[in-house]
């Protein structure tokens, strides 16, 4: 863990990349046989892979030479704003904008929580240092914004379901929290549950990502062991806090002035 | 006598899929302030009716109401008649602020719904879903359900004793407070609901059909007993469907219909044909 970006693993170079890529060419001679039609797909996907992770690698590299602040919080905000548009993007309610709570949400958890593993935990300095701020902030946002699409999700559709009871509270004398206190409650669970599940898995089925990218890299498997505990916790923590948030700013926004229900069936 | 319940000049369309944002409505107030206010008649049931002519703020599609008037008034049994989707619910709605009027004023008591906290108005104003709806845990659970809302904190909850006299009331004696609500038949849960919306001593009761999921002889016990709350004070505003119309009370015929509502005599037939079905409805007992 002294020098993660040493030397000390066997590096990929371009012909075994070519090798790789017989994978996606086996994939796809099974969708011409059979008709599939993801031949299309499979290329362009293959492209944005290579691309998007090619950038991002050099962009990384530019990141962690120039050790520069605000190129950092240039990055926050970018990696940020594509988890909340891509959370829009899989949430099917249109008569609600959630954007900006989103957006907030994953702000706000990308920042706190990855402030607390870089600079308490990890004791990086500066605890910006981009090496661990943004692929510790990148796990954060990206496990949040599965749990705010998943919450949000059940929030407009619990609403839209339950108006009766919604409306039953309302009408003798519950505000808008009361009367949703119970549909908010599983919504946070919903978009909790996920991360907790894979605590009950790991280490029995899979090698966590990092885990196995450290130890690849050649880390002392214990030593990567305690980084993907933290990691973990960290996305537990994550996904609890952003939904928290989230369904707070977004379950007002269903409800008009007069606490009543603007959802409709 | 100053109206319990007045709609002044009221419309009201649906968005489609969803109301409108409440923040983004169209002020209301000098638009309806400019309107002479009718329910402050002395006549003491004064209804006019304004069906608006190919009125522009109706879109086709869902029910809207146009240049609604309508006094009610401590009391009344407002019978609300008319089409299905003519908009009968919707009055109901924007009474106890479900729905927010686009245009036009309702007023309670004399002051314009806006004015009055959502909690306080919904009190005032009782409101009986069609579908009775229960919660988990008993009927007492159930019953006490409103005391657990902070705007309700100042209000005594119930004893036992009293709701069991509640429960007689509503020919519900067999039911225990401890039963299950969701075990309940329909008719025997929207029961529970009224008295649960009586529980917080409304001025009037907004019944939304509230006997059309309910088997014969649990309608009938409904009715009966809405008409006993009447007789009691308890100003009735009941939406149907059906062939039921007050039997022992004096009743008022609202018919609401192309957006617009008008009152429509009470004819003697109905009178006769009401206390006909009410007639049979005692042999049917008897036999």
């Amino acid at each position: 863990m002294n020098d993660p970006l040493g030397m000390a693993y066997i590096q990929i170079g371009p012909w075994q990349m070519a090798v790789a890529v017989v994978f996606v060419l086996l994939a796809g001679a099974l969708s011409l046989v059979h008709h599939l039609k993801l031949e299309r797909d499979l290329a362009i996907g293959t492209l944005r892979t290579f691309v998007q992770l090619f950038a991002m690698g050099y962009l990384l590299r530019i990141l962690f030479g120039l050790q520069s602040a605000l190129l950092v919080v240039g990055m926050y905000m970018v990696m940020t704003w594509f988890a909340a548009r891509i959370v829009k993007g899989r949430v099917r309610e249109k008569s609600v904008d959630y954007f900006m709570p989103t957006l907030l949400a994953v702000q706000v958890t990308f920042f706190l929580v990855t402030f607390v593993v870089t600079g308490l935990i990890i004791g990086a300095k500066p605890w910006w240092e981009p090496q661990y701020f943004i692929p510790i902030g990148g796990m954060v946002a990206g496990n949040s914004m599965n749990a705010l699409a998943v919450a949000l999700d059940r929030l407009f559709a619990d609403l839209r379901a339950h108006r009766a009871e919604v409306e039953m509270r309302l009408c003798l004398g519950a505000d808008r929290d009361e009367a949703s206190a119970d549909i908010f409650r599983e919504a946070l669970r919903a978009g909790m549950i996920p991360a907790i599940n894979s605590m009950m898995g790991v280490g029995l089925v899979s090698i966590p990502g990092m885990m196995t990218g450290q130890i690849m890299a050649g880390a002392d498997p214990a030593d990567a062991v305690r980084y993907q505990i933290v990691v973990m916790l960290m996305i537990v923590a994550s996904t609890a806090l952003a939904t928290f948030i989230v369904l707070h700013l977004v379950r007002r926004r269903c409800f008009g002035r007069a606490h009543n229900l603007l959802l409709k069936a | 006598m100053q109206p319990l319940l007045q709609f002044d000049d009221v419309s009201f369309a649906y968005a489609s899929g969803t109301t409108g944002n409440g923040a983004a409505k169209p002020s209301a107030q000098p638009m309806a302030s400019a309107v002479p206010s009718v329910g402050t008649s002395a006549v003491p049931s004064v209804v006019t009716s304004a069906v608006a002519p190919s009125a522009p703020a109706l879109q086709a599609g869902p029910p809207g109401l146009a240049h609604v008037n309508l006094a009610v008034h401590p009391g009344d049994f407002v019978m609300l008649t008319g089409p299905s989707g003519a908009g009968k619910s919707t009055l109901l709605r924007l009474a106890v602020r479900l729905e927010e009027a686009d245009a036009g004023v309702v007023r309670c008591g004399g002051r314009p719904v806006a004015d009055i906290p959502p909690a306080e108005l919904r009190r005032a104003l009782g409101f009986v879903q069609q579908t009775p709806t229960v919660g988990a845990g008993t009927v007492r659970d159930n019953l006490l359900l409103p005391f657990t809302f902070a705007a309700n904190k100042g209000l005594t909850p119930p004893d036992d004793a009293e709701l069991a006299g509640w429960l007689a009331r509503f020919r519900l004696a067999g039911v225990g407070l401890d039963a299950v609500a969701a075990s309940l038949s329909v008719g025997q849960r929207q029961r529970v609901c009224i008295i649960r919306t009586m529980l917080l001593r409304p001025a009037a009761l907004l019944m939304d059909e509230p006997t059309s999921a309910l088997d014969q002889e649990s309608s009938a016990v409904v009715e009966a007993l809405t008409e006993e709350l009447n007789e009691d004070g308890v100003t009735v505003l009941m939406v149907t469907h059906g062939a039921y119309r007050p039997v022992r009370r004096p009743w008022r015929n609202v018919r609401v219909q192309d957006g617009g509502v008008q009152e429509a005599a009470v004819a003697a037939s109905d009178v006769a044909g009401a206390a006909a079905v009410a007639a049979a409805m005692a042999a049917g007992d008897a036999a």
